[in-house]
């Protein structure tokens, strides 16, 4: 496949992942400039915020082979004059230039006067422990807010789903400092541990399934509230109870 | 592949799934050929093409283009293969200009200036969003997005199928036109609608219920039965043994 083939899949990923990657690196880099802000910032503290950027924005991957599936999409790219190793090095390489984009621009946002975060081995640790711990969290987390939808069909979630995520991974964390002190010291105190790779292998293997199960729960709940396939759009998902509940306003006999 | 010795052979082609069997079948088509593959709704039209595309993998038999396997060669023989699927494929946020430049870059002999003529030539807009083209429409992008790189071998599957007869009239007329009777072309469509094969092919496959009836040129079906029209000897050919 010739390098034009390439960048125009990598265009078309880089537009697919822009308002969720634009929501996540707002959204950290406010959460970094309040740190600054309030002197509470610390490299450890950069760290896990980029780590937690990349598992957010890595999250994105198997969503979107997800809606690819749901909307047919998945049916286009394969069907394109593409290696299969084209499209997914396309799929990375945009979740990567994102996250080194919101890398910088939290960084940024952190104040340039710090010194480099990779001048220091631990702070790396952090960060790559951070963004798998982001990975499985969302993962978890986004489950039980899809559980919750299914039970109490609340369809407001499938429209702020990453917002829900981002809020209660933060309420976790604001938890737990409250409990049990900075999980930033727990997260320092696994990492120098003699365990510190079994976790970390321990993590990467729990995290696997556990994304793939919440793009089934997602799949489920698509189909429990638009019915079979073709499976349209979060969007046109709300439009449709929008119309329905508008509809049932005005004919509730129907 | 090159178009002068573009050859498509089928040998012992079949696909059992659990709801549809195709029955192993032989075929061979040549450069130059107008071929529609008709019958009913599960005659195995749209299978066979798709196999010859190199969008189906799960199959017995062979199927060969100038004498390889497909499926050895997928996916850089879908560079040369013009294919109007089902259903348009594509991003629907994109719009019909966006479409085709993504396309583009993917078949080595795209013809931007080709495009943009069939474009005015099916009366497309190019700034209207895939997720808004009406299902004639779609069907419109989609020929042109199979027939400007001007490929040896055209797969049209099902063009006609859910449009509506003015649009149809205009499509087969744009088909009739890009892809001229007895070039170095190959053209293999499927479509129930007879009106459309006996304005298109030149040689026309019959199947039913996964099993192949028949295989003749136009002209053979016509001589077999004088007087009558194509579509009314097709109509009898398909529905003899129901």
């Amino acid at each position: 496949m010739n390098k034009r083939a390439f960048l125009n899949l990598l265009s078309v990923e880089y537009r697919r992942y822009g308002p969720h990657a634009r929501r996540s690196i707002i959204f950290l880099g406010v959460v970094f400039a309040v740190l600054v802000a309030t002197e509470n910032a610390t490299h450890n503290g950069l760290a896990f915020l980029l780590g937690a950027l990349g598992g957010s924005l890595f999250m994105m991957v198997p969503v979107t082979v997800l809606k690819d599936k749901t909307s047919g999409t998945m049916d286009f790219l394969v069907s394109l004059p593409a290696t299969a190793s084209a499209l997914v090095c396309a799929r990375f390489a945009a979740a990567i230039l994102f996250a080194a984009a919101g890398a910088v621009l939290v960084a940024a946002a952190a104040g340039l006067g710090l010194p480099p975060l990779l001048g220091s081995a631990e702070p790396a640790r952090v960060a790559g422990l951070a963004f798998l711990v982001t990975w499985v969290s969302t993962s978890a987390l986004a489950c039980a807010a899809i559980a919750l939808l299914i039970r109490f069909n609340v369809n407001a979630l499938v429209t702020h789903g990453p917002l829900i995520v981002f809020a209660t991974v933060f309420a976790a964390v604001y938890v737990y400092d409250r409990l049990f002190g900075s999980p930033l010291n727990a997260i320092r105190a696994v990492m120098a541990s003699e365990r510190a790779p079994l976790v970390v292998v321990a993590i990467s293997v729990l995290g696997t399934p556990g994304s793939w199960r919440l793009h089934s729960c997602w799949h489920a709940v698509q189909s429990r509230t638009t019915g079979p396939n073709p499976i349209p759009s979060t969007g046109e998902v709300v439009d449709g109870h929008r119309k329905a509940r508008r509809r049932q306003r005005l004919w509730p006999s129907l | 592949m090159t178009t002068t010795t573009l050859s498509v052979r089928l040998s012992g082609f079949g696909v059992r799934y659990p709801q549809f069997h195709l029955e192993p079948i032989d075929l061979e088509f040549r450069a130059g050929e107008r071929v529609a593959l008709v019958g009913a709704n599960g005659a195995g039209k749209s299978t066979t093409l798709k196999a010859i595309a190199g969008r189906l993998h799960d199959y017995d038999g062979r199927v060969e283009i100038a004498g390889r396997e497909v499926r050895a060669q997928v996916p850089k023989i879908r560079a040369r293969i013009g294919f109007l699927p089902e259903q348009l494929l594509g991003f629907k946020w994109m719009t019909v200009a966006e479409h085709l430049g993504f396309l583009s870059a993917f078949f080595p002999t795209w013809d931007d200036d080709y495009a943009h003529e069939l474009l005015a030539r099916v009366a497309l807009p190019s700034g209207s969003k895939l997720g808004t083209l009406s299902k004639g429409m779609a069907v419109k992008l989609s020929f042109v997005a199979a027939e400007a790189h001007r490929p040896p071998l055209l797969i049209l599957d099902e063009p006609t199928s859910a449009i509506d007869p003015l649009m149809r009239g205009e499509l087969l007329g744009v088909i009739d036109e890009c892809v001229p009777r007895g070039g170095d072309r190959l053209v293999l469509f499927s479509s129930h609608i007879l009106e459309d094969v006996e304005r298109i092919a030149d040689r026309v496959i019959m199947m039913r219920r996964g099993r192949l009836l028949g295989d003749m040129t136009t002209r053979e079906l016509q001589e077999r039965d004088l007087g009558s029209p194509l579509s009314q000897i097709l109509y009898d050919a398909l529905g003899s043994d129901e």
